[in-house]
């Protein structure tokens, strides 16, 4: 059943994980093909993107009909999604300023093509200046506003989630990945990649120091103590857990590599082989050093 | 949380092999990154020991892929050793009739799809050679009596007659009879070279694959996949029971290195073969194969209402017999006749799908007598009766959990040994990985002047190394020549303390017969009521040696004084085995006052070893240590970041115990006053005192028809005996202990220098680098960077890969602390 039912943004995951709407979006813009016009779910690479498209265009139960009539994966009909989702979901500076560039590109490859109306070029024109325009407003916010404030909130608030219990769903690793990978999406992320070298450091580490704090609490052990691969990765055991758990984790780490980003590969392709660099046996500090050099250094 | 398990250790040093070896390889396929080293300088990584570090590790990836799992099976015959071998392996491979020890340990090997045991003796040419000498020797006049007299025996015999006729042995033996053959040949020589005083090649034999295997396929590993390790017995006796000082030494290694350790006891046996000896045996064997060794009490099938329990049983070894030195939970009362039989025809119902003929293979009967009871004859023709009876018996051998046990535990153990292995070695490249591209890139920043200083420094470094190297020398020989002071002075007390017991002792019995003789009214009067008197007499000796000798000697001393003419000490008997029972006696309460006096000398061995240990390997690691440090901090200083650790001090280590000291010592001594030795260690060694002619009994006996023992000429040669023992000991030390710790002292100093010389060989290196162009300089310093990136993260996991492994190996070897 939770292979096909879709994922609205009300659903528990994505209250979880708020960073999969926006995830969602960069990867719904990435994905509109203007060479071949249409657009490109990765329905048959990863199921649970395919559910997020169900569910966030609310086209659950007209799909079928329009994947017949071939209207829905238009480049037309996925700018016109594209407008009403950037409006309704993406609300972090990330996510607008990958979808900005992307719509940029589209724009100017709109350009040599021509099969477009004169209709689509118009609306990619509306939504690229509507694009700038809330990308200007944040950044006009973040200088407003202190961004470091709203970093040290987003922390605190993403951390008592994880204090709170509502990562519990995924293995310790899944845990500590979710909540960095939150992170990187949000104020933090803005306030990391605006910073100086040695500003990054520091705000990594002060990342780093609770992640092992609230891993030592959930594991019970020492920063030290260093444990099996496989106890970090272990899917939990209970009642309540979100059966899309590990799911919506291989979505969001989907960019992850073998050799650049080990552990959040491990992480996000649990069952599978481990990579050469992840080691088999570490500490709740070796883990995190690891997980936050796969997320922050290595997509810098 | 759980604690990690070691298949997760496995991996992890596979995994860190792995990188390393991705690390060493893109090295030799970059150009520019290693040279060939000049003559005169060493490198930390050159064409060379490249290559070599590649081996290394390709090796530990082997040992760790495909686990060598012995485990050591040690027990008297009489206790059902090789009973049990046979039961694990499901076959008939050593035979079970009464036959000498083993002489020398053989391994059975799990060889799937091998049903027929085969014997392979690769190493056959050192017994060849045996072979041709005793040949020639046969030949010589002086030994033709002697050989004569040996030929009476049936083995020998044949033995000889193999001799003559050919001096080349097979290299393999198929089926149970020619190994058995082949095993009997191999006891008949070692007893024939010790007849003849020709040294049997031992030493060609101290290493587990220099022995002859014995391929088979275990029957209950049949189904099970074993691709994670292979199952090896040792079949050896126990050290003191091999009655070879030679092989000694071999066998205790041997049970070091052994995955786990299995000792057969006989239950029947427990508590009356509880003697001194097997206790001491069990003791030692426990000690040595700490936290790994389990026990069989073999013969539970005899037990009965009135026989102790399982329970009983277990907890009776583990605190009466063992004295706590193996847990209660590593004792398992089994039967490995039930075993051995249900395992035998478990294996002909999976190769024939039948049982044999009764009337031709006895075993059949064995078993279904032991499986279905009188009616047995009716039971063995119905198959799945058999099948369910096969079942049975094996659940009825007890077998089932300790072998589960002790195979899982031994799997660890080997795993663990092999990390071990592997994560010393991987410690060490990725150091040097880390120095050597470190060094190489930041050099390339370097100017000329800045690397001369630094090579220079290092050479001042090696001068240094050079005279603390001397002082070491100096302060060992200073040291040692204290430790002879004290160890000669102890020595020299324990002898008294032997010595004055032996007095004691003596006149004690004296007085005793004295006193008898007097009141039994004649004094050529034979003890008739000899019961009694042969009790009292034991009761005596059984008395004397619970008091403590010392201090009551002195008292009786004083009392007796010159009643006694000590040059007349003979007591007269008319019947033999009274006399003989008189010299066991002494003999027994000998061995005791020796063994009382050999274990404190032991002790004080080991205390004077441990303190020389402490005061002479801390200087020199804590000098060796300053060297280091003030080397990485002067190279920090000019940006190089290198971090050395000293070598391994172990090295300064005697690696003599007190105990080996001492029994190696006097095994020395007692070859020298007598061949015929039965024991090995002090006390044991009187045994084959009493074999020498002096005092007369004999002789007498044939005359006169009485027998006389002459007191005073066998404290005459107890003494003289123990006199020899303890002299020598100068010679000793200088032999066990001066010189492997001169040798160790240089080799761990050359490792030492070695360690410099690297890095200003790669440093000199560095100075060539800067002969390319910039560019060139660029694109090596780019290629430097790029496989210096993952050197850290690897380090640190294989150090910390390290003490994991070696707290497993603590608390492995600790479990029972």
């Amino acid at each position: 059943m939770t292979e096909l039912s879709p994922i609205s943004p009300s659903d528990e995951i994505c209250k979880v994980l708020p960073c999969l709407p926006e995830k969602f979006i960069v990867d719904f813009a990435n994905g509109i093909d203007v060479v071949n016009d249409h657009l490109r779910v990765q329905r048959a690479r990863n199921g649970f993107s395919a559910r997020l498209y169900d569910g966030f265009t609310g086209q659950g139960q007209r799909r079928q009909a329009e994947i017949n009539a071939s209207l829905v994966d238009s480049v037309e009909a996925s700018l016109q999604w594209l407008t009403e989702l950037s409006r309704s979901l993406a609300r972090s500076n990330l996510a607008m300023t990958h979808v900005k560039n992307r719509v940029a590109m589209i724009q100017t490859a709109l350009i040599d093509l021509t099969h477009y109306s004169a209709d689509t070029r118009q609306q990619i024109e509306r939504l690229s200046f509507e694009l700038n325009e809330r990308c200007t407003q944040l950044e006009r916010d973040i200088k407003r506003i202190d961004l470091v404030q709203r970093a040290n909130i987003e922390i605190d608030l993403v951390f008592s989630k994880w204090e709170a219990g509502k990562f519990a769903s995924f293995s310790l690793a899944g845990r500590c990945y979710a909540v960095l990978e939150e992170l990187r999406w949000g104020a933090f992320g803005d306030l990391y990649r605006n910073g100086s070298i040695g500003e990054r450091a520091t705000h990594l580490e002060i990342l780093s120091n609770r992640a092992i704090s609230q891993l030592m609490r959930d594991t019970d052990e020492a920063s030290t103590k260093r444990l099996d691969t496989t106890q970090w990765l272990a899917p939990p055991h209970g009642r309540d857990l979100l059966p899309d758990a590990q799911d919506a984790l291989a979505y969001l780490g989907d960019w992850s590599c073998i050799i650049q980003s080990p552990f959040v590969h491990a992480i996000c392709n649990c069952g599978h082989k481990l990579p050469l660099r992840m080691p088999r046996i570490c500490s709740s500090e070796r883990l995190v050093e690891g997980l936050v050099s796969d997320i922050f250094r290595v997509n810098e | 949380m759980h604690e990690q398990n070691i298949e997760a250790l496995r991996d992890e040093a596979l995994r860190l092999i792995d990188l390393q070896l991705e690390i060493l390889r893109k090295m030799l396929n970059e150009t520019g990154v290693i040279a060939e080293s000049k003559t005169g300088e060493i490198q930390t990584f050159d064409r060379n020991n490249t290559l070599k570090y590649i081996e290394i590790l390709e090796g530990e990836k082997k040992k760790l892929d495909r686990l060598e799992l012995v485990l050591a099976v040690v027990g008297t015959m009489k206790a059902g050793k090789s009973t049990t071998i046979n039961a694990i392996v499901g076959t008939e491979v050593l035979p079970n009739r009464n036959r000498p020890m083993t002489a020398l340990p053989t391994l059975i090997k799990h060889t799937p799809g091998q049903v027929e045991p085969i014997l392979k003796f690769e190493n056959s040419a050192p017994i060849e050679r045996l072979m041709e000498e005793i040949g020639r020797l046969a030949k010589h006049s002086d030994n033709t009596n002697h050989i004569e007299h040996l030929s009476k025996n049936e083995h020998m015999e044949d033995l000889l007659e193999l001799i003559n006729t050919q001096v080349s042995l097979n290299k393999i033996y198929k089926g149970s009879q020619s190994i058995f053959q082949f095993l009997e040949t191999l006891n008949d020589l070692v007893r024939l070279s010790r007849d003849l005083n020709i040294e049997f090649p031992f030493s060609d034999y101290d290493e587990i694959y220099e022995l002859p295997v014995i391929e088979v396929e275990f029957v209950h590993l049949r189904e099970q996949n074993s691709a994670a390790g292979t199952l090896t017995l040792l079949d050896t006796p126990g050290p003191n029971e091999s009655g070879q000082p030679h092989l000694r030494e071999m066998l205790k290694e041997q049970l070091r290195k052994a995955s786990a350790v299995l000792a057969v006891l006989d239950f029947t046996q427990l508590k009356s073969d509880a003697d001194a000896q097997v206790r001491d045996n069990l003791k030692e064997i426990a000690s040595i194969a700490e936290g790994r060794l389990y026990a069989l009490v073999n013969k539970f099938d005899q037990q009965d209402r009135n026989s102790d329990s399982e329970e009983e049983t277990k907890l009776f070894v583990a605190n009466s017999l063992m004295e706590g030195k193996i847990a209660e939970t590593l004792i398992f009362p089994v039967s490995s006749k039930f075993a051995y039989l249900a395992n035998y025809a478990r294996r002909e119902l999976a190769v024939y799908g039948t049982l044999p003929d009764h009337s031709q293979y006895p075993w059949v009967k064995d078993f279904g007598t032991e499986a279905f009871g009188r009616s047995w004859k009716d039971s063995i023709a119905n198959l799945e009766g058999v099948k369910k009876g096969v079942d049975l018996l094996w659940d009825d051998s007890l077998f089932h959990a300790p072998l589960e046990k002790i195979i899982h535990a031994a799997h660890a153990q080997a795993a663990l040994l092999a990390v071990d292995s592997a994560s010393a070695k991987l410690v060490d490249t990725s150091e040097k990985l880390n120095n050597f591209l470190n060094i190489r890139e930041t050099a390339l920043t370097k100017s000329f002047q800045e690397l001369k200083s630094q090579i220079d420094d290092l050479q001042n470094d090696v001068v240094r190394i050079n005279s603390i190297e001397d002082s070491a020398k100096k302060k060992a020989d200073q040291i040692l020549i204290e430790l002879e002071k004290e160890t000669q002075k102890a020595f020299q007390k324990v002898k008294e303390n032997v010595f004055e017991s032996i007095d004691f002792y003596f006149e004690e019995s004296q007085k005793q017969e004295e006193q008898r003789l007097l009141t039994a009214g004649t004094k050529k009067q034979d003890f008739r009521g000899s019961a009694k008197s042969e009790n009292r007499f034991s009761a005596i000796f059984g008395k004397l040696l619970n008091l403590n000798p010392k201090p009551k000697a002195k008292i009786f001393n004083s009392n007796i004084n010159g009643e006694f003419d000590k040059k007349h000490g003979l007591i007269k008997f008319n019947d033999k085995t009274k006399a003989k029972s008189l010299i066991n006696n002494i003999r027994r309460s000998l061995e005791e006052i020796i063994r009382e006096n050999e274990l404190a000398m032991k002790n004080m061995m080991n205390l004077a070893l441990n303190e020389f240990q402490s005061v002479f390997v801390e200087t020199i690691a804590a000098d060796s240590k300053e060297i280091f440090s003030n080397m990485e901090d002067r190279m920090k200083k000019s940006g190089f970041a290198i971090s050395l650790s000293i070598p391994n001090t172990s090295l300064l280590s005697l690696e003599a115990s007190g105990s080996e000291l001492l029994s190696d010592l006097v095994d020395e001594k007692t070859k020298k006053v007598t061949r015929r030795r039965r024991k090995d260690n002090v006390w044991g060694t009187i045994c084959g005192w009493f074999d020498t002619d002096d005092w007369g009994w004999e002789e007498y006996s044939i005359q006169e028809k009485y027998f006389e023992i002459n007191i005073n000429a066998i404290k005459k040669s107890a003494k003289n005996n123990i006199d020899e023992v303890f002299s020598g000991l100068e010679k000793d030390i200088a032999e066990k202990i001066k010189a492997p710790l001169q040798k160790n002292i240089c080799e761990f100093f050359n490792a030492f220098r070695k360690a410099v010389e690297q890095i200003r060989g790669d440093l000199l290196q560095s100075i060539r680098d800067q002969e390319g162009s910039k560019a060139e300089q660029e694109a090596l310093a780019n290629r430097l960077a790029g496989l210096k990136k993952y050197v850290p993260v690897i380090s640190k996991d294989s150090v910390e890969l390290q003490e994991d492994t070696k707290n497993k190996l603590k608390a492995s070897a600790g479990c029972l602390a």
